[in-house]
C-alpha cells in the first residue's frame, strides 16, 4: 500500500470516533514522545521533525494550509492579495493578537520574524522563505540588517514588496519556520501552547487561551525526547498518549503514517570527480530506491523527482535504471552524511551497491554542524542529505528543495523559474544542477494510544497539537 | 716503482693473503651457526601462527554455534517465519551482535544466502551474497575455514580473508556465519606473539591483505651485512587453503637485526684482523725491504755523485755477502778513480808550468834583447863621447823604459793566471749576470752598439759571481778589440735543456778555422802583445764551474763565444 492510500486510511480511522458522536473533551495533559528534544521552540531555527512539531505547538503562521492544499488566513485577517502586478503583498493582521507573554502581536513583529529568517546571526535553514522578498539577498549576505522590501505600515498592516513576481509567497509564509515569534524571545509565539516549564528530556506546555483559534483542547502537552526504546517502554507504561518517530510502537491503537515529507538525497560534487561525476550519478540513478526504501524504519517512499509525492502528488514512482556501467576506475570516494540524520543505513546500501557496480566509497559521518559547512564550501564527493520539508505546498517546497540542494543562488535561479512554471520541473532542474539524485522520502508515524483523538496529519508531514484531545484512562 | 716498494708489496702480499684465505672460512661457518639458530626461532614463530590459526577457527566456530542456538537469532528465525521482520531494524541487528562477540565477519542469511542482517556488511540485507553461497557450498556447518569476503570499514569495502564457520539455525532456514579477519589486528597480534612481523596476502600477489606495522631495521649494519653477503630475513609462509586452491598465505618475518648484527661483528672482526695483520705485514715488508735495498740505494746515489763529478764518493753503508762485497769493490774503485785523477792533474799541471815557463822565458826573452842593444848603444855612445849622447840617451832609455814595462806587464799577467782562487759559487740568477756585466760596462765603445738578449724567465745558476764576471769581462773586452772599426755587439742568455747559455758575439773578422781548436790554449794569442792566458783562464773558470765554453766562428762573419752553465734547478739524471 503505499504511503498516499495509508494516510488516507488512517485519516478515516482517525475521524471514526467524532462519526460516532463523541464530542472533542477539553482538559487533561498529553504526553508526546517525539524522536529528539523539542530545541529551543525557535521557529526559524527548527529543523528537525521534532522541533517543527514543537515549534508548531508553539507559534502560529500568517498563513494556514488547509488538507487540500489551500490557503487560509492564520494569524492575518486575510489572505494577502498580490499588488503592482504580483510583486507586493499587503499584510493585514487580525485585530487583539497577542503572545503568550501578553505582549501583543504588531506587524513589527511580523516584520522583525521574517528579517531573522534571513539575518546570518540566528543561522536559520529557512532563508528560501524570505528569499523573494526585496533586499534578502544584502540581509543574506550580511550586507544589510533590515529587509528593505518589507514596510511597516501600522500595527496591524505591512506591505512586502519582492523582488520579483512569486504568486505561492503567501503559501511560504504557512511554513512553521515562518510563524510570527517575539524577537526578544523567540519562544514566545502565538500557537495554542505557551511554555510552562522544562521536564527531564523536554518541555511542558500549557494551554493558551489567547490563541486566535481558541484555546486547545488539552491542559498541557508534556513533549520529551525519546529514542526508540525508551520512547516504547514509556508507551507502554503509559507515560506517554502519542508517540511521533519513524517507526511505529507496539501496542499502539492506532498508528497513524504521516506525510513523508522528509527527502533524502545523494548530492555529487562535480569539482571533486573531474570526468567521473556523470558516471557516479548514473551509478547512484541505478541503485534501486525501492530497496533503499528497506533500509529505512517508517514511512518511507522512493522518490522519483527530488519532491516528495506528499507534496507533489503526481509525480511517478522512479523507475528502476538499467545498471549503470562502470565509472572510470579512479581515487576512493567518500560519502559524506551527517550523524545527525538516520541515513546510516542507506548509506550502507549505497555503499554496497556502488561496490557492486565497480566504485570503491568510504561512509564518512560527521557532526551537523560540520556536514553542513563541508557541504557549503564543497568539501565532499558524494553527500547524503536529508531535509525535512517546511513548505505546506509544491511552489514553495521547490523553492526549499533547490535551496538545500544549492544554496541561496541555486533557490535565485528556481525563483526566477517558478513563474508559472511547473514547480516538479523547477525542483528537478535545481536538483540536476547540483547533480542530486533524489533517494527516498521518509516520514514519521504517529502511534496514540486508545482515547487520544484529533490526529489530524498536516500536509507538512506534521500534526497539530492545538487538536488533540484525550479520553481519560480506562482503568483495567 | 722502486725495488723497495716492489719488495715491500711483495711481501705483504705473501702474508695478507694466507690470512685472509684462512679468516674467511671461520667468518662463514660462524655466519651458518648464527643462522640455523635464526631458523629455528623462526620455525617456533611458524607454530605460534599456525597454532593462533587454529585458535582463532575454533572462536569463529564457536560464535557462529552460540549465535545459531541462542535467543537473539531464535527470534528473528521467529520474526521471520512469522512475516513480522522489520527489514530495516534486523539488517542491523547483526551489528550489535557482532561487536558484542569481538567478531569481525557476521551474518545471518536463508539457506539461500540472502543476507538477513549484516554485521560486517550491513548494506548488503536484502540481498543474496555470493561470497556466503560459496561458503555453505564449499564447507560443511562447523568447520572454520579460510575465505575471503567483502567488509565494509573506513576505506570503503574491501576484501579481505577470514576465517568463517557456519551453522544452521535449529528449525530454520536460516544460518548463522561468522568469523575473524585476518586482518591488521590479527597481524599485529600475531607479530606481538612472535616477535616478528605479520603480513596475510592472497595467493598470487604481492601487495598484502594486512600487515603488522614491523620497523624494518635499517642503517649502516644492514648495509654491511648486504655488502659481506648476509641473507635478509626471510619469511615462512603458512598457506591458507581454499576450495581447490590455496587461497592465501601468512607470511611471519622475524627480525634479522639480530642476527645481522651478531653477523656483523664476526665479520668486522675478521676484518680488523685482516688490517691488522695487513699493515704488521706492511711495515715488516717496508723495513726488511730497506733493510735489503739500503746498500743498493746508496751505491745508486754514490754513483750519481760520481756521475756529477765527485769521483771520491764513498758508499758508507755496512752491508755483508755480495752486497758488502759489492760496496767494498765501489769504494776501492772510487779511491783508485780519486787517487788517478790527481796523479793525470799533478802530471797535466807540470806540464802546464812547463809551457808557463817556456812561455815566459820566451816573453822576457824578446824585451831583453832591446834592451841589451839599447845598453850597448849608450855604453857606445858614453865611451866616443857623440855629440848626439844626449838624444841616444833619450831614445836608449825610452826603449828600455817600453820594454821594462812589457816586462812588467808580462809578469803580472802570469802572476795573475797562477795566483787564480778556488771558486765560491752561490745561487745567482742567469739575467743578474748580464745586468751585473751591463754595470761593470756601462757605455760600448765610439762605433760599437750593444743588444741584449734574454729569453723569458731564466733559472738561477750556482756560480762565483765575481769570477763569471772575469769571464764574461774578458770576452766583451775581446769583441770590443775585434772590432776596431765599428761593428754590433751582442750579449744574451737563455735556457736550453737542463743548462743556461751566456753568449757574446761580435762583428768582427771571426777566427781563422784553423785557430778554432786552439784559442782556449794558453799562451794563444792572435792579438799583438796578447800573452794567451785570458781564454784559457776563462775556459778553466767555467770548468770549475761544471759548465763549458764553446766559441763559433767564420771568417768575415765574427765570433760567438757562449758559456754553458748547469741550471740549478736541472732534475738530476738517473
Amino acid at each position: 500500500m503505499s504511503a498516499p492510500r495509508l494516510g488516507a486510511a488512517a485519516l478515516l480511522a482517525l475521524a471514526l470516533p467524532a462519526r460516532a458522536g463523541l464530542p472533542p473533551r477539553y482538559g487533561g495533559e498529553i504526553g508526546v514522545a517525539l524522536s529528539a528534544a523539542p530545541g529551543d521552540l525557535d521557529p526559524a531555527r527548527a529543523g528537525t521533525p521534532a522541533e517543527l512539531l514543537a515549534a508548531r505547538a508553539v507559534h502560529a503562521t500568517l498563513v494556514e494550509v488547509d488538507a487540500s492544499g489551500a490557503p487560509r488566513p492564520g494569524l492575518l485577517a486575510s489572505l494577502p492579495e498580490p499588488e503592482a502586478g504580483g510583486r507586493a503583498f499587503r499584510l493585514r493582521l487580525r485585530p487583539g493578537l497577542r503572545f503568550h507573554s501578553g505582549a501583543p502581536l504588531l506587524a513589527a513583529d511580523v516584520a522583525a520574524s521574517l528579517l531573522r529568517l534571513a539575518s546570518p546571526a540566528t543561522r536559520s535553514p529557512h532563508g528560501w522563505i524570505v528569499l523573494p522578498v526585496k533586499g534578502a539577498e544584502e540581509v543574506l549576505a550580511g550586507r544589510a540588517t533590515a529587509l528593505s522590501g518589507v514596510q511597516v505600515l501600522s500595527e496591524a498592516e505591512l506591505r512586502v514588496e519582492l523582488e520579483s513576481p512569486f504568486p505561492a509567497f503567501p503559501e511560504a509564509l504557512a511554513a512553521i519556520p515562518a510563524a510570527v515569534a517575539r524577537a526578544a524571545d523567540p519562544a514566545d509565539g502565538a500557537g495554542p501552547f505557551r511554555l510552562g516549564g522544562d521536564v527531564p528530556g523536554g518541555r511542558r506546555l500549557l494551554a493558551f487561551d489567547g490563541s486566535f483559534r481558541g484555546r486547545p483542547f488539552a491542559d498541557a502537552l508534556r513533549l520529551v525526547g525519546q529514542d526508540a526504546r525508551r520512547a516504547a517502554r514509556a508507551f507502554a507504561r503509559g507515560e506517554v498518549d502519542l508517540v511521533v518517530r519513524p517507526e511505529a510502537v507496539a501496542g499502539a491503537a492506532a498508528a497513524t503514517p504521516l506525510p513523508a515529507v522528509a527527502a533524502t538525497w545523494v548530492l555529487v560534487e562535480a569539482r571533486r570527480l573531474p570526468g567521473q561525476a556523470a558516471a557516479v550519478r548514473d551509478a547512484l540513478a541505478s541503485v534501486s530506491r525501492a530497496e533503499l526504501c528497506r533500509f529505512v524504519r517508517g514511512p518511507a517512499v522512493p522518490l522519483g523527482s527530488p519532491l516528495p509525492p506528499a507534496l507533489w502528488p503526481g509525480e511517478a514512482p522512479p523507475a528502476q535504471a538499467p545498471p549503470a556501467p562502470p565509472p572510470r576506475p579512479g581515487r576512493r570516494l567518500s560519502l559524506l552524511l551527517s550523524t545527525s540524520d538516520a541515513a546510516r543505513a542507506v548509506a550502507d546500501r549505497l555503499q554496497v551497491k556502488l561496490f557492486d557496480l565497480g566504485v570503491r566509497v568510504a561512509v564518512e559521518a560527521v557532526g551537523p554542524e560540520a556536514f553542513s559547512a563541508r557541504l557549503a564550501a564543497g568539501e565532499f564527493d558524494l553527500a547524503l542529505l536529508t531535509r525535512t520539508l517546511a513548505a505546506p505546498t509544491p511552489a514553495a517546497a521547490a523553492l526549499e528543495v533547490a535551496w538545500a540542494l544549492g544554496g541561496p543562488a541555486a533557490a535565485r535561479r528556481a525563483l526566477s523559474r517558478l513563474a508559472g512554471a511547473d514547480p516538479g520541473a523547477v525542483a528537478a532542474e535545481a536538483a540536476a544542477e547540483a547533480l542530486a539524485v533524489p533517494l527516498l522520502g521518509t516520514g514519521l508515524t504517529a502511534s496514540a494510544r486508545a482515547g487520544l483523538h484529533g490526529l489530524q496529519p498536516l500536509r507538512d508531514g506534521g500534526l497539530d497539537p492545538g487538536e488533540l484531545w484525550t479520553l481519560p484512562a480506562v482503568a483495567p | 716503482m722502486t725495488l723497495r716498494a716492489r719488495l715491500t708489496l711483495a711481501f705483504w702480499l705473501f702474508a695478507a693473503l694466507p690470512l685472509a684465505a684462512a679468516l674467511w672460512p671461520v667468518s662463514r661457518t660462524l655466519s651458518r651457526s648464527l643462522e640455523t639458530e635464526y631458523a629455528a626461532r623462526l620455525d617456533g614463530a611458524t607454530r605460534a601462527v599456525e597454532g593462533e590459526l587454529d585458535r582463532l577457527g575454533g572462536l569463529a566456530a564457536a560464535a557462529a554455534r552460540e549465535l545459531a542456538r541462542g535467543p537473539e537469532v531464535d527470534a528473528l528465525a521467529r520474526d521471520e517465519a512469522q512475516g513480522q521482520l522489520d527489514p530495516a531494524e534486523a539488517a542491523s541487528r547483526a551489528t550489535g551482535w557482532m561487536a558484542a562477540r569481538g567478531l569481525e565477519v557476521l551474518a545471518v542469511s536463508d539457506a539461500g544466502a540472502r543476507v538477513i542482517s549484516s554485521g560486517h556488511l550491513p548494506g548488503r540485507a536484502g540481498d543474496a551474497d555470493p561470497e556466503l553461497a560459496a561458503l555453505f557450498a564449499a564447507a560443511p556447518p562447523g568447520r572454520p575455514v579460510p575465505w575471503l569476503v567483502s567488509r565494509a570499514g573506513a576505506e570503503g569495502v574491501e576484501s579481505s580473508l577470514a576465517l568463517l564457520a557456519w551453522e544452521p539455525v535449529p528449525d530454520s532456514p536460516l544460518r548463522v556465519a561468522a568469523g575473524l579477519a585476518l586482518g591488521t589486528r590479527f597481524a599485529e597480534r600475531l607479530a606481538a606473539l612472535t616477535g616478528g612481523e605479520v603480513a596475510v596476502r592472497l595467493e598470487g600477489e604481492e601487495r598484502p591483505l594486512a600487515a603488522s606495522a614491523g620497523p624494518e631495521a635499517g642503517g649502516p649494519g644492514r648495509v654491511l651485512a648486504r655488502l659481506l653477503g648476509t641473507p635478509r630475513a626471510r619469511a615462512r609462509a603458512i598457506a591458507l587453503p581454499g576450495p581447490g586452491q590455496a587461497l592465501g598465505r601468512v607470511e611471519v618475518t622475524l627480525p634479522a637485526a639480530g642476527l645481522e648484527r651478531a653477523q656483523v661483528t664476526v665479520s668486522l672482526a675478521v676484518l680488523l684482523a685482516l688490517c691488522l695483520a695487513a699493515a704488521a705485514a706492511l711495515l715488516g715488508g717496508h723495513l726488511l725491504a730497506g733493510r735489503i735495498t739500503r746498500p743498493l740505494e746508496a751505491l745508486r746515489e754514490a754513483a750519481l755523485r760520481v756521475a756529477g763529478g765527485d769521483l771520491g764518493a764513498r758508499v758508507e753503508v755496512r752491508a755483508s755477502g755480495e752486497v758488502g762485497d759489492l760496496l767494498r769493490a765501489w769504494n776501492g774503485m772510487t779511491a783508485d778513480l780519486v787517487q788517478s785523477r790527481e796523479r793525470a792533474a799533478s802530471a797535466e799541471r807540470v806540464a802546464a808550468w812547463r809551457e808557463v815557463a817556456r812561455r815566459l822565458a820566451h816573453e822576457v826573452k824578446n824585451p831583453l834583447t832591446p834592451i841589451a842593444m839599447s845598453v850597448e848603444t849608450l855604453r857606445d855612445a858614453l865611451e866616443r863621447r857623440r855629440p848626439d849622447f844626449e838624444e841616444i840617451f833619450r831614445e836608449g832609455t825610452a826603449a828600455i823604459q817600453e820594454e821594462v814595462r812589457r816586462l812588467k806587464r808580462i809578469v803580472d799577467e802570469f802572476s795573475r793566471f797562477a795566483r787564480l782562487p778556488p771558486p765560491k759559487p752561490a745561487p745567482v740568477p742567469a739575467g743578474e749576470l748580464l745586468a751585473a756585466l751591463l754595470a761593470l760596462y756601462p757605455a760600448p765603445p765610439p762605433g760599437v752598439r750593444l743588444e741584449r738578449e734574454v729569453a723569458g724567465v731564466l733559472p738561477p745558476v750556482r756560480v762565483d759571481q765575481d769570477q763569471l764576471l772575469q769571464v764574461l769581462l774578458n770576452l766583451v773586452r775581446n769583441a770590443t778589440e775585434a772590432m776596431p772599426g765599428g761593428g754590433t755587439l751582442r750579449l744574451g742568455a737563455r735556457r736550453e735543456g737542463d743548462e743556461v747559455l751566456l753568449w757574446v758575439s761580435d762583428t768582427g773578422p771571426g777566427i781563422a778555422p784553423c785557430d778554432l781548436p786552439r784559442v782556449f790554449e794558453p799562451s794563444f794569442t792572435t792579438k799583438p802583445g796578447g800573452t794567451g792566458l785570458g781564454l784559457n783562464i776563462a775556459e778553466r773558470i767555467v770548468s770549475e764551474h761544471g759548465g763549458r765554453i764553446e766559441v763559433d766562428s767564420r771568417p768575415g762573419q765574427g765570433a760567438t763565444f757562449t758559456v754553458r752553465l748547469p741550471a740549478l734547478t736541472a732534475p738530476a739524471s738517473p
